[in-house]
């Protein structure tokens, strides 16, 4: 399996294919414009995500992704 | 990830373990499902049978989109991406070495047809906005955990009066295959390990008829090891006390309610199919969607002449029952022989979230091991 390279187009993340199954990434939030976050994972791979479906976020924030969209905000205490 | 160490910790396994073993009936044997195909890769790679007494019987489901998908619908993919040269076809990585039957997306993509790997919906779109001079149609497949990448990108494509994109829509849902899978004869289930990320989005009340219809309970998980164990804890639990209810062990993530916002774009985009064929389980009423009247001028098979023919499987592949937990993957005859990831034979040794891949992957090392040990 491929590892999933900075540039947002390929298939997918370290050993699952993230895209296909139920499988979500915990990304840090970057910076924010609009509709859109960018995001760091832990290994410093930036992603494009889209965060219309989560609450405001902030940088520094922590947000669950799957397929490029924010599923939910995460939080220290959860 | 934070949290990763803690649910990879060694001793609170055996821990975990200790306490399995110890509330168990010895004099029962436990069917325990776990529906969903992110769950069954970490079964295998950790090793978590290891850590379960015998009575406990993991049981894989049918919560991998990919070995879902039957043939027919490959067919249809293949047959939109080759209908003229202007389309660009867009779909996730584990779809392009899907068996269908003439051939996978990467057969058509070797046949000369524009066929692309993207990590998001999004990415489709985009491709879309790059080539105005060409139609993007995104080939989309997943549980509710995808469903609302898709929402959201038909609704951004719809804002922005994007006309050179459209959506093969393929997303199922899980509650109909559970039905299914408990209705059928074939196998007597004790428990769910309910879906971890589904459950981000649906949330946890609809799993409450389980327990109410079928007296079973429902444990959704996370996904590292002590994630599963604890959850298979939970359900020993639960039968020792009498007690049937859905209960959340992945509370660091899922929320009892889910997501709203994703459930109310997934309504604004899309509505339920009638029927779909899901591969092993043959065709549920209502378990898939399609795109709603809303948003028809985005839906590809109201916009490509689809075949729309149902391929039987091939005769050697079991993928039907290991998806309804009937056979495990190295009962059915073309394991590990005709059947490996190099050369799929079925969608479960296809995707890594497929039982087979994740056994083939994974277990065959685990009996070397023991078969080492054993001639030290």
């Amino acid at each position: 399996m491929t590892p999933r390279p900075t540039s947002s187009v390929d298939s997918c993340h370290d050993e699952v294919c993230i895209t296909c199954g139920d499988v979500a990434v915990a990304l840090a939030v970057v910076s924010v414009d609009g509709d859109t976050a960018r995001c760091r994972d832990e290994a410093g791979r930036f992603e494009t995500v889209a965060i219309e479906l989560v609450g405001p976020v902030r940088p520094g924030d922590r947000v669950l992704v799957h397929a490029g969209v924010a599923l939910l905000q995460l939080h220290d205490e959860t | 990830m934070k949290y990763v160490d803690e649910y990879r910790d060694p001793e609170l396994a055996r821990s975990l373990s200790r306490r399995i073993a110890e509330r168990v009936d010895p004099d029962r044997h436990y069917k325990v499902m776990e529906v969903c195909g992110g769950h069954t890769h970490s079964i295998y790679r950790y090793g978590v049978h290891d850590y379960l007494p015998e009575s406990i019987e993991l049981v894989h489901g049918p919560g991998c989109p990919v070995c879902v998908i039957p043939m027919g619908r490959i067919d249809d993919g293949a047959a939109i991406a080759e209908a003229d040269d202007n389309v660009i076809l867009a779909c996730f990585g584990d779809l392009i070495r899907v068996p269908g039957g003439n051939g996978s997306f990467l057969d058509a993509k070797a046949r000369g047809a524009d066929i692309r790997i993207v990590y998001s919906p999004l990415d489709a779109l985009r491709i879309a906005r790059e080539n105005p001079d060409r139609q993007v149609v995104f080939y989309a497949i997943g549980f509710e955990t995808t469903a609302p990448s898709t929402a959201l990108t038909l609704q951004r494509a719809k804002a922005d009066g994007t006309t050179n994109f459209s959506v093969f829509c393929n997303h199922v849902t899980i509650i109909p295959a559970m039905k299914a899978i408990l209705d059928s004869p074939d196998l007597r289930l004790d428990a769910f390990i309910g879906p971890g990320h589904v459950s981000t989005v649906i949330g946890c009340r609809p799993y409450e008829w389980v327990p109410r219809e079928w007296n079973m309970p429902v444990v959704v998980a996370g996904f590292e090891p002590v994630d599963l164990l604890e959850s298979v804890a939970m359900i020993v639990d639960q039968l020792a006390d009498g007690r049937t209810e859905v209960e959340n062990q992945y509370r660091r993530i899922v929320p009892w309610d889910g997501n709203p916002a994703a459930l109310r774009c997934i309504a604004d985009t899309m509505e339920l199919r009638p029927w779909f064929e899901w591969r092993g389980l043959g065709s549920i009423a209502q378990s898939a969607l399609q795109l709603s009247s809303r948003y028809e001028d985005f839906d590809a098979e109201l916009r490509y002449d689809v075949p729309g023919i149902r391929v039987a499987d091939p005769k050697a592949c079991q993928c039907g029952e290991v998806l309804k937990g009937v056979l495990k993957p190295w009962e059915c005859k073309v394991f590990g022989t005709a059947c490996t990831p190099e050369t799929p034979i079925g969608t479960c040794m296809v995707s890594s979230e497929g039982a087979c891949a994740a056994y083939y992957n994974y277990g065959k090392y685990a009996r070397q091991r023991v078969e080492l040990k054993v001639k030290a």
